[in-house]
């Protein structure tokens, strides 16, 4: 071998980045050996369901429905009409006669052609 | 297990072995070193692929890559991107020389198929029967290009230094007595 080529070996080839090889071989982190373990299946899975099913039903004897002020009725309505096969507040809900003449309730009087008098227009009178 | 798990080790120990020869040899067919590098990562994924380990897996990488960078297509990014990278193709050394850089030139400046030859000699020693049964040809073939490579890689560096220090006319007389090519 010449010296020329001897000096050319003694140079090393630029590596690639470190990248490359990242992406080639690295692989995902291994379950850790106790969940590998195939016998921990066997209990582990109806265990979960069991609490599962029992934090379910847990939580549905706990639920309240949502707190109605006295004052929005438009609330009240839509949560009877929303659900008004399972809501109990049904069964307390009850139209009044008062509650049936709607026309009475947002008009106590007709509209009075007298209400002209009263506006603060000046008359010829 | 699947193919990568199974060509995993193999695979590996093949890329730390030869992964900077063949990046240099990417250079040499004259792709920029990140795309040296697109080739060396599309040649190791068919590598991992395979359903079993190659016979001679040192040649057949080297058949892949080289068949892989001779087809490979270059977009725009990436001839925009070439022409800003570094052209260094050695790593840096402390003791590095002019003359070291000087070489390093007149080797991208041989003839893409004189290189190809140096490089696998010289970095993959790789022999001329080696290199005659990748490329298809003759090893006579070979080994004429690669003293040929040499020759002009000698001359070069004689000529850049003479260039500097001597007349003209000294150069050129160098150059006539090179050794004949074979």
């Amino acid at each position: 071998m010449s010296p020329l080529e001897k000096q050319l070996q003694s140079w090393t080839p630029r590596r690639p980045s470190a990248k490359i090889a990242r992406r080639l071989f690295a692989r995902a982190a291994p379950a850790p050996a106790f969940l590998r373990r195939t016998e921990v299946w066997h209990w582990l899975t109806p265990v979960a369901a069991c609490v599962l099913t029992l934090m379910v039903a847990v939580n549905s004897s706990n639920r309240h429905l949502p707190q109605l002020s006295a004052r929005d009725n438009a609330a009240y309505f839509a949560t009877v009409m929303f659900n008004a096969a399972t809501s109990n507040v049904q069964q307390t809900f009850a139209l009044s006669k008062m509650d049936e003449n709607v026309e009475w309730n947002i008009w106590s009087h007709p509209f009075p052609a007298q209400t002209v008098r009263w506006s603060a227009l000046p008359t010829n009178r | 297990m699947n193919e990568t798990e199974l060509n995993g080790g193999w695979c590996q120990s093949l890329y730390e072995q030869k992964a900077a020869g063949l990046i240099l040899y990417g250079r040499a067919l004259g792709l920029s070193h990140s795309e040296a590098e697109d080739v060396v990562q599309e040649t190791f994924v068919a590598l991992l692929r395979l359903e079993q380990r190659p016979d001679e897996p040192e040649y057949y990488c080297l058949r892949t890559f080289r068949n892989r960078a001779l087809n490979y297509h270059r977009g725009l990014w990436r001839r925009l991107a070439r022409e800003l990278e570094s052209v260094r193709w050695f790593e840096r050394r402390t003791d590095s020389s002019e003359a070291e850089a000087e070489a390093m030139r007149c080797l991208a400046n041989l003839p893409p198929e004189q290189r190809e030859v140096i490089v696998l000699k010289i970095w993959h020693d790789m022999t001329f029967e080696a290199i005659g049964r990748l490329f298809e040809m003759s090893p006579n073939t070979v080994a004429g290009r690669y003293r040929y490579g040499l020759n002009k890689l000698r001359l070069c560096l004689k000529g850049k230094t003479y260039a500097r220090d001597e007349p003209l006319g000294e150069t050129i007389a160098i150059m006539d007595a090179a050794s004949p090519l074979g």
